[in-house]
């Protein structure tokens, strides 16, 4: 049954093999063609499980199609085309195979049926989208291309460790649901692995490190594919797990907080997928059918409306070469578009009525205020924060406020058309909802239009904008750098250098003097002795057989050891001494 | 119409005109929170509370927290936005001006 199935993963990671070949229009061609028939291949796919192969004995499943890996490639292919059209005009190829082979393993990892495949994939996809932060070819993004893949390989490695523990224990690979009772070591490693590239404080600070330093289309996909994969997974295998209910919530929170003091457009926007994704690791913690629904719902919305928003801080980086909002302002009568696009993704990700995030956060929200008030109160609280920041400051400094002097063009046509059809589908899943919902695992069971939820959401929002007016001064951008708990490895690793580069050398220069006074010196000493009573010996002539002994044992030594000789010499008295020792006072 | 609209937004003369605009709404989203309560419109969707809870119940083996009491007050989501906001702004700034917020050469 496996011989119709066409994987889309491998649509990509074939494809970008063909990417340096063609030229011109071929190629632009080329690269928007993938995605479009990944895109259809997507939707024509049937349930079931494809593409078993057998490998060192183990069975490795490439195809299962379910209703939950079905909604998570169906966006991930969306968002590709939508990718590759807004970066059509970059020349670099690099690039290009880069983002294929990312979204190709992305795609692998959601159709994966067996901890190996996923291994394989996740590991293919840290590689490949450190590349979309290496082309930017600054310093600092070669600085945090490093940074960033370290922290992957760390995570890759607690995964692995899981994946072979939990093969101790089960006896398999298979990938699928598991039960919060009794969850092992081994269980929680793989959970560890997972919550690294979902961004899960404290493994989150990767991601605001990373992602502004990317280039302008990189930063575009990698803002939809690491984290939601994560997600993807963490929802297989781990719904109702308490701890993601909590981390969930504290992330929605922690992103949004940062997201207020900080000064570059893009790590804002960092900020907030930590955020955002803390609405979805919360769903999923719940384990309700209503959350996970909610979760996944949202993980579709997100990856939408947050590529529309990386678009547009980056057609004015793009543009004016500037992301910083202390250096911006003023735009609005040269980038109307970008404007409105950024507008559209803000209010989106807020989730004002008629937009996609209104539909999806909400229902995370419900299902969570029937599980713990806190937590629903901290999701509304980190709502609050995220019409703060992105709905409102992040343009507001942009385009408004003072005049900044920059007079830069609208974005090329490619970057507009697909920052227009990002929008197109923000505002056409906000009023139409049930084109999302019946992609979603299970049924949905839930009206997000009622008049008292509109009327919830509305003051919430519409207060908030009230306080920013209040606060306005409060919140001017100021060029700073925060602390977050990258701190540690990026500090961490300052004083360990310190410490390879000054104790250790230090320590190392005494014990080389304390070698060279006592143990050279008094073996020089002893084989000079040696020497003179075998010059004695050799000029009586009288033991020269001894000495030819003696000489032939130096060879046979020189042989087999790398050392001088005299210094076995003096190992062979030593060990005889301890010998001697041991046996004198047994 | 979208420049014309972005362009009308952005001049300084029609500030006041917005900023009027704009409190009028957060008037109207008020009243209309009142007569949410007043008229006791159905607040979640087509499913009730009860069916919500045993749905859970089901789902999760965790009972369904009960009704949040901030939903029976009048106007509860406009105060929470509004001190929410406040608060976010003061005690992120505060933090942030007391340990976090560095130079930006701070690691070079």
């Amino acid at each position: 049954m496996s011989s119709l199935w066409i994987n889309p993963a491998f649509l990509f990671i074939l494809g970008s093999f063909l990417i340096p070949i063609l030229k011109g229009r071929a190629k632009q061609t080329f690269l928007l063609l993938v995605p479009a028939t990944a895109f259809l291949v997507v939707n024509s796919m049937s349930q079931g499980t494809y593409g078993a192969v057998q490998f060192l004995g183990m069975e490795l499943i490439f195809g299962k199609v379910d209703r939950l890996s079905l909604v998570f490639a169906h966006v991930f292919t969306l968002m590709a085309f939508i990718g590759v059209l807004y970066g059509l005009h970059v020349k670099d190829d690099g690039q290009h195979i880069a983002s294929f082979l990312y979204v190709g393993s992305s795609l692998g990892v959601t159709f994966a049926g067996d901890y190996v495949t996923i291994f394989i994939f996740w590991e293919i996809m840290a590689f490949s989208s450190v590349f979309l932060v290496w082309y930017r070819k600054t310093q600092k993004a070669v600085d945090a291309g490093f940074r960033y893949l370290l922290v992957h390989i760390v995570g890759g490695l607690f995964l692995l460790a899981g994946i072979l523990l939990r093969y101790g224990e089960v006896g398999n690979f298979t990938f699928g649901p598991i039960s919060p009772e009794g969850a092992t070591l081994a269980i929680y490693l793989i959970m560890i692995g997972f919550c690294l590239n979902a961004a899960v404080p404290p493994i989150h600070a990767w991601l605001p490190d990373a992602y502004p330093e990317a280039t302008v289309t990189g930063a575009v996909f990698m803002c939809a594919f690491t984290t939601k994969t994560a997600v993807y997974v963490l929802a297989r295998a781990f719904a109702g797990f308490e701890i993601l209910a909590i981390l969930g919530a504290i992330m929605a929170v922690y992103g949004v907080c940062y997201a207020v003091i900080e000064n570059d457009a893009r790590r804002i926007l960092a900020y907030h997928i930590v955020s955002q994704v803390g609405y979805m690791v919360c769903g999923i913690g719940i384990g309700s059918q209503m959350a996970v629904n909610g979760a996944t719902a949202h993980a579709y919305a997100h990856i939408i409306y947050k590529g529309l928003l990386f678009m547009g801080a980056g057609a004015v980086l793009e543009m004016t070469g500037r992301s910083k909002l202390n250096e911006l302002g003023g735009l609005y009568k040269y980038m109307p578009l970008a404007l409105f696009f950024t507008v559209t993704g803000g209010i989106s990700i807020s989730g004002f009525p008629f937009t996609s995030g209104f539909i999806s956060k909400s229902m995370t929200a419900e299902a969570a205020e029937g599980y713990k008030i806190f937590i629903f109160l901290m999701l509304m609280t980190a709502s609050i924060g995220t019409f703060l920041s992105v709905g409102l400051k992040l343009p507001y400094f942009i385009w408004f406020n003072k005049d900044s002097g920059l007079k830069p063009k609208e974005a090329p046509l490619n970057m507009n058309l697909a920052m227009g059809i990002a929008a197109f589908i923000c505002y056409f899943l906000g009023v139409y909802p049930k084109f999302l919902f019946d992609m979603l695992p299970y049924p949905v069971h839930w009206e997000p239009y009622t008049i008292s939820h509109f009327a919830e959401v509305m003051q919430l929002l519409l207060f908030t904008g009230l306080g920013f007016l209040l606060l306005l001064k409060k919140l001017t951008p100021e060029p700073t750098l925060n602390l977050d708990v990258d701190w540690f490895y990026r500090k961490g690793s300052k004083v360990f250098m310190w410490v390879a580069n000054k104790p250790i050398a230090i320590y190392e220069e005494y014990l080389g003097e304390v070698y060279n006074k006592w143990f050279t010196n008094f073996t020089l000493r002893f084989s000079n002795f040696l020497w003179r009573i075998f010059d004695v010996k050799i000029i009586d002539g009288i033991v020269n057989d001894i000495a030819g002994f003696w000489k032939d044992l130096g060879g046979v030594a020189r042989l087999t050891q790398t050392g001088l000789v005299r210094n076995y010499a003096f190992f062979m008295l030593l060990g005889g001494i301890v010998f001697i020792t041991y046996y004198l006072f047994k | 119409m979208i420049k014309r609209a972005v362009y009308y937004i952005g001049n300084p003369e029609n500030t006041v005109k917005l900023r009027r605009f704009f409190y009028i709404t957060l008037i109207l989203i008020v009243l209309l929170d009142v007569g949410v309560h007043l008229f006791h419109i159905e607040h979640t969707g087509d499913m009730s509370h009860n069916e919500q809870a045993a749905e859970s119940l089901h789902n999760n083996g965790h009972a369904a927290g009960e009704g949040f009491i901030g939903e029976e007050i009048w106007g509860f989501w406009s105060v929470y936005g509004l001190i929410g906001c406040i608060i976010m702004i003061f005690v992120c700034k505060g933090i942030g001006h007391a340990w976090l917020m560095k130079k930006e050469n701070y690691y070079e």
